[in-house]
């Protein structure tokens, strides 16, 4: 180690987020032009829908609730400090709600789709490379890119919506209960808060997050799990990247996204 | 038939194909014989479009596969077929469905001739009772034999078989020979086998090729690889015999 290590290791860092940058785009190019293969794989697309969205609702549901209602606790006690116990009650449920739509419900669900999703399929296309699988696709003339990792994104980038939705109302309710029964909001106060506060572009502003937040994952799963070498260990090291870019790339696509939309 | 000129494959600077030269005929069979480790899966890799070589060129049936588009290179390997040394099945399905996968791919038969279809293959290889197994739960010899039914399930006129036998009893590797020996002869399939097994060699092979140091050092009948004094050939033919006959 000299003392350049710092620098050098930097140096190989960028590198490599450029030499991946260009594979997802590559591979995205790849399934956008595969085009009507889909309607011919839609039982696949199914399957991967029912793996992304169905079997991820459990985790969802338990960071969406606890989502809502630490946000309503921390909500409180930030008003408290600067208005009326009342007047911060009455105000409750719009800022609860706002961050929900916006971030909250988007961004975690985006994280926990990473860690679930992404990993998942970095190790399953991963292992599925390194034991030469993909390479019995191409000599079957079946096209990986189709075959595999279409289906996939298409699944990503429909069922994350979903799981937003989903989170957002699960977070409204975990938020409304630290809200009645710990805070002692009434029911009435807390949903006029949130219904007359309600704006439909943040909303939908969470949504496109979603889509943005699902396809990226799912592209970054499958580009790093068709570029696994080495065995079962560059197995292990594919699914820890694929987690790492892919909550990188939602962190930083959650801010690009907040300038364009807001 | 299949034509290599002047083919090259380097891994990282370290030279594995120097100058491969190999002509082979339109419905014949190739054995390629070599030690460990000297590129014949490479070269097989090379011949389905899998490995691009560095330098040199392959043609099948007229058509020059190095540097094809992916496209054309997908329509040339749909009359190609490989057996993988690892037998590479889809571990996420079950035995029919992989032997079954191309058909529902590239054709547009009905479930119940794509049924008929794979269980004559699966019975060809002797395997119609594990159709409905995960691969997981097959031994070695049976992934292989799996393997080889995929392989042919699209009646491919070329066929690469990488180390068929190796790993299995005498018994089936016996039938496996057979097998491709007469898929070969019966349907006129151009074969190329590589093996390190000199009796599997002796029986599947119209002529045998020895790859050492990145070159075909030897290419010749059955006959002629068994009486050449070839050095090259004699050591890798008679390292065997020897070891046997230190061990008695
Ligand atoms: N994808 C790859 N990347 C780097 N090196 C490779 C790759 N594939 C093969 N090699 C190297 O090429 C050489 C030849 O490998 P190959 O698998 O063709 O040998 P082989 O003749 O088939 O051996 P065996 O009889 O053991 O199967 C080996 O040294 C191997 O390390
Ligand atoms: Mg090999």
């Amino acid at each position: 180690m000299n003392r350049f290590w710092l620098l050098r290791r930097t140096g190989a860092q960028c590198l490599d987020i450029l030499r991946e940058t260009g594979r997802w785009s590559l591979l995205l190019a790849g399934i956008l032009g595969s085009g009507l293969s889909l309607l011919k794989h839609r039982r696949l697309v199914l399957e991967q829908m029912l793996k992304i969205g169905v079997n991820s609702i459990p985790l969802v549901s338990v960071v969406s609730i606890f989502t809502g209602a630490v946000s309503a606790w921390q909500a409180a006690y930030q008003f408290e400090g600067i208005m009326s116990r009342n007047m911060a009650m009455n105000f409750l449920g719009a800022a609860v709600s706002a961050a929900i739509f916006i971030e909250l419900a988007p961004v975690l669900t985006g994280l926990v789709i990473a860690g679930r999703v992404g990993a998942s399929l970095a190790a399953e296309l991963g292992s599925m490379k390194v034991t030469e699988q993909i390479d019995a696709l191409e000599t079957l003339a079946i096209d990986p890119v189709r075959y595999l990792a279409a289906p996939r994104f298409t699944a990503g980038l429909t069922m994350m919506p979903v799981l937003v939705v989903y989170a957002d109302l699960v977070a409204h309710f975990g938020a409304f209960v630290v809200a009645h029964f710990l805070l002692g909001v009434s029911a009435a106060t807390f949903f006029d808060g949130v219904r007359n506060h309600f704006i439909v572009h943040n909303v939908f502003s969470g949504l496109v997050k979603a889509l943005v937040f699902g396809g990226g994952t799912a592209l970054i799963g499958c580009s790093i799990g068709l570029h696994t070498s080495g065995g079962a260990e560059g197995v292990g090291s594919s699914t820890i990247k694929a987690f790492v870019y892919s909550s990188g790339f939602i962190l930083v696509f959650d801010y690009i996204l907040a300038m364009l939309l807001f | 038939m299949i034509e290599i000129t002047g083919l090259q494959k380097l891994f990282d600077d370290r030279i594995v194909l120097r100058d491969v030269n190999l002509t082979i005929p339109e419905g014949r069979s190739i054995v390629i014989v070599g030690r460990s480790g000297y590129g014949k899966s490479v070269l097989l890799k090379s011949i389905i479009g899998l490995v691009r070589p560095d330098r040199g060129t392959i043609t099948v049936d007229g058509v020059t596969i190095t540097g094809l588009g992916r496209k054309q290179l997908f329509s040339i390997r749909k009359k190609m077929g490989m057996l993988f040394q690892s037998a590479a099945l889809f571990d996420s399905m079950s035995v029919y469905d992989n032997v079954a996968l191309p058909l529902r791919e590239h054709t547009a038969y009905g479930a119940k001739e794509i049924e008929r279809r794979v269980l004559e293959k699966l019975s060809l290889v002797g395997l119609a009772t594990a159709a409905a197994q995960p691969p997981s739960e097959l031994s070695g010899g049976m992934k292989k034999r799996v393997g080889l039914a995929r392989a042919l399930i699209m009646e491919p006129k070329v066929m690469l078989y990488d180390e068929p036998t190796t790993g299995l009893d005498p018994i089936t590797a016996g039938e496996i020979n057979l097998l491709i020996r007469e898929t070969q002869s019966r349907l006129r399939i151009t074969s190329v086998i590589v093996t390190h097994e000199l009796d599997s060699a002796y029986v599947t092979a119209d002529s045998i090729a020895m790859l050492h140091d990145g070159v075909i050092s030897f290419h010749g009948s059955v006959d002629a690889f068994r009486g050449t004094s070839d050095p090259v050939v004699t050591g890798f033919r008679d390292g065997l015999r020897r070891g046997e006959g230190g061990l008695s």
